[in-house]
């Protein structure tokens, strides 16, 4: 008899404590319900809306114009391009800095300059490369007075235009590379380096039949974050090139702003484009990063 | 491409081929072109000394092949190279704006672009209008983060991974599409017409950047709980009397003020430049004021650019601070 009342005074107590358990965590997903999943859902449900707010994929067909498609083509170059660039040398930088054998003394402002420098994007950013490689920027002036090189001219380079999107962009990619990819460096053990060269494996061999493959996936990945990065980076774009560069985040920008496409359900579409590719992307980088840490652990 | 620039790669080709041959005579060239390169980075004594000019491009071309070829096989150069040729970018743009933010006033170096940014009234608006919203953001960033952690830690681990997965979010959704979201969502004619008012905006764009900052306050404060022992302090606090709200406040937040600093101060990075949330929503912050300066002036924006870059390096310095102290704190103890 104590016993059975025991057992219900129990059961009493976990029916009252079952939902205190969620109460902790409620604020949480009532903050990110209304500010995160809300809106963007609100995007992506208006994308297959009409202004009447009937079921429709017009506006999806609609995205595939000359100005829209060429707006996307052009980020992609661009998230693409920076993502690549920054990877090979964030992973040469990163390289010489593990596994070449810097001293610490390279090593720790590296990391910490990267820290920043990953940081450090937006409008500043593009005072800075304004500053210097602009058309009246310090170098580009160097190269005329001491050089006679016209910039614009002899090397082609301007800096509001997507090659200089991509040189700018690079100021953050690079160290993002070198921040994320050190720890799977750091992983890489000695004793496969031993083992190989035991073996008879030279230093490339090592390389690129060990190392590279295991490193593969969080490469493959970290490129994968830094397309995302650059692709729904507004402010630097913004701020370099005004709002006339035809890009996918500056285009919804002035959508948003006043509405340049004509139907505020094109917008919806748009953004929903955004998130696909930026989707895509991430959704890359996860799989690869569990993938990687496999072996590197 | 211009011959110049061909010209330049083929005499570089034509340097690695020659070094490979002279590889002894390397450290030679090595010596040769470092006393070039320091020529090359004072442009003034290099002008006075020797003539660089635009013929001798190829020659620079080759013995920095000869350089390239003749080190081939010490991989020391190359790292070092490699690094070098890095931290070059990586200076150059911070160079460029520093001594361009010095130069407003013809042929002298001068703090004037500096003076008459920080005596702009707008400025002084804008930048303490961002520091009271970044203010609010990490307040209430850390009310909402401390104790969702520390309750997943303790009570409901089964939802971590869902939490982590909704946490990193904002960085796979761009800024501007959320903020898209709010404006449609919270306008005038909806059910919360937080857009209507300056004060519902305000708040409507501190949530946004506690949005932007969830997924560096959400790792910090997890990482931060994951040295403590959880389980044991909360039981040790309960059979003393301790309510909730005082185990989180004098508990576990002291336990974890090193990681919930770490992220106030990459909040506070990360909020005080921020453009396209603030834009959108018409609010008088910094970054949009930055932009707008950058369109009408020449000289300010740079002093800008150099007085942001500072605020970063002092919020990741101030980081790296924390992290040390904590990490010596409990070494000690």
């Amino acid at each position: 008899m104590r016993k059975l009342s025991s057992l219900s005074a129990n059961r009493l107590s976990f029916r009252i404590n079952a939902p205190l358990r969620w109460v902790g965590v409620l604020p949480f997903f009532i903050f990110v319900g209304l500010f995160l999943i809300l809106p963007t859902l609100y995007i992506v449900v208006g994308a297959f809306r009409t202004a009447q707010g009937d079921f429709t994929f017009d506006n999806i067909i609609a995205l595939n114009s000359a100005v829209v498609r060429n707006a996307y083509w052009v980020s992609i170059k661009i998230s693409v391009m920076s993502a690549l660039i920054g990877c090979i040398v964030g992973f040469a930088m990163a390289a010489a800095i593990t596994v070449g054998g810097l001293p610490k003394s390279v090593r720790n402002p590296l990391m910490t300059f990267s820290g920043v420098a990953s940081n450090f994007a937006g409008v500043p950013l593009a005072f800075a490369f304004i500053a210097t490689i602009g058309p009246a920027g310090l170098i580009t002036l160097w190269l005329r007075t001491e050089f006679g090189i016209v910039m614009a001219r002899d090397l082609g380079f301007n800096l509001l235009s997507t090659v200089g999107l991509i040189v700018t962009y690079l100021f953050f990619q690079i160290p993002l590379m070198i921040l994320i990819i050190t720890p799977a460096l750091d992983g890489l053990k000695k004793e496969w380096r031993e083992a190989a060269a035991i073996l008879g494996a030279t230093g490339p061999q090592y390389w690129l039949k060990i190392a590279l493959p295991i490193l593969f996936p969080s490469i493959l990945g970290t490129f994968a974050l830094l397309f995302a990065n650059a692709f729904g980076a507004v402010a630097t774009a913004f701020a370099l090139t005004g709002p006339q560069l035809n890009i996918a985040p500056i285009l919804l920008f002035a959508q948003i702003r006043g509405d340049v496409l004509g139907s505020p359900n094109y917008g919806y579409a748009l953004a929903f484009g955004m998130i696909v590719i930026t989707g895509i992307a991430n959704t890359v980088y996860i799989v690869l990063r569990a993938r990687s840490e496999r072996w590197l652990k | 491409m211009s011959g110049l620039v061909l010209w330049g790669i083929g005499m570089l080709v034509v340097g690695v081929v020659l070094g490979r041959i002279l590889r002894p005579q390397a450290s030679i060239v090595l010596a040769a072109l470092t006393t070039l390169f320091i020529l090359f980075a004072f442009p003034g004594l290099a002008s006075d000394l020797v003539p660089i000019s635009a013929d001798f491009w190829p020659v620079y071309a080759l013995l920095l092949g000869a350089l390239i070829g003749g080190m081939a096989d010490r991989l020391s150069f190359y790292t070092w190279g490699v690094v070098i040729l890095g931290v070059i970018f990586f200076i150059l743009p911070l160079y460029g704006m520093t001594e361009f933010s010095l130069k407003m006033l013809r042929g002298i170096y001068s703090f004037e672009a500096y003076r008459v940014v920080l005596q702009d009234s707008q400025f002084q608006l804008t930048f303490s209008y961002s520091v009271i919203m970044a203010a609010f953001t990490i307040a209430f960033g850390v009310l909402l983060v401390v104790p969702t952690a520390y309750w997943v830690r303790l009570k409901t681990p089964e939802l971590r991974p869902l939490i982590e997965f909704i946490t990193l979010l904002p960085l796979v959704i761009p800024a501007i599409v959320i903020v898209f979201g709010y404006i449609r969502l919270y306008n005038t004619s909806s059910w919360l017409p937080l857009t209507g008012t300056a004060t519902g905006t305000n708040i409507l764009l501190m949530f946004g950047y506690a949005t932007l900052a969830l997924p560096y306050m959400y790792r910090a404060v997890d990482t931060g709980l994951r040295t403590i022992d959880v389980a044991t302090l909360t039981e040790a606090a309960q059979s003393l009397g301790a309510s909730w709200a005082r185990i989180i406040a004098t508990i576990i937040l002291p336990n974890v003020l090193g990681a919930v600093l770490s992220g106030a101060f990459l909040t506070f990075a990360i909020v005080i430049g921020e453009f396209t949330m603030a834009a959108l929503l018409n609010r008088p912050a910094f970054g949009p004021y930055m932009q707008l300066l950058g369109v009408n002036r020449a000289y300010e924006p740079a002093a800008l650019a150099v007085i942001a870059f500072a605020i970063t390096w002092g919020c990741m310095g101030l980081i790296q601070l924390v992290n040390r102290f904590s990490k010596h704190s409990r070494a000690a103890s």
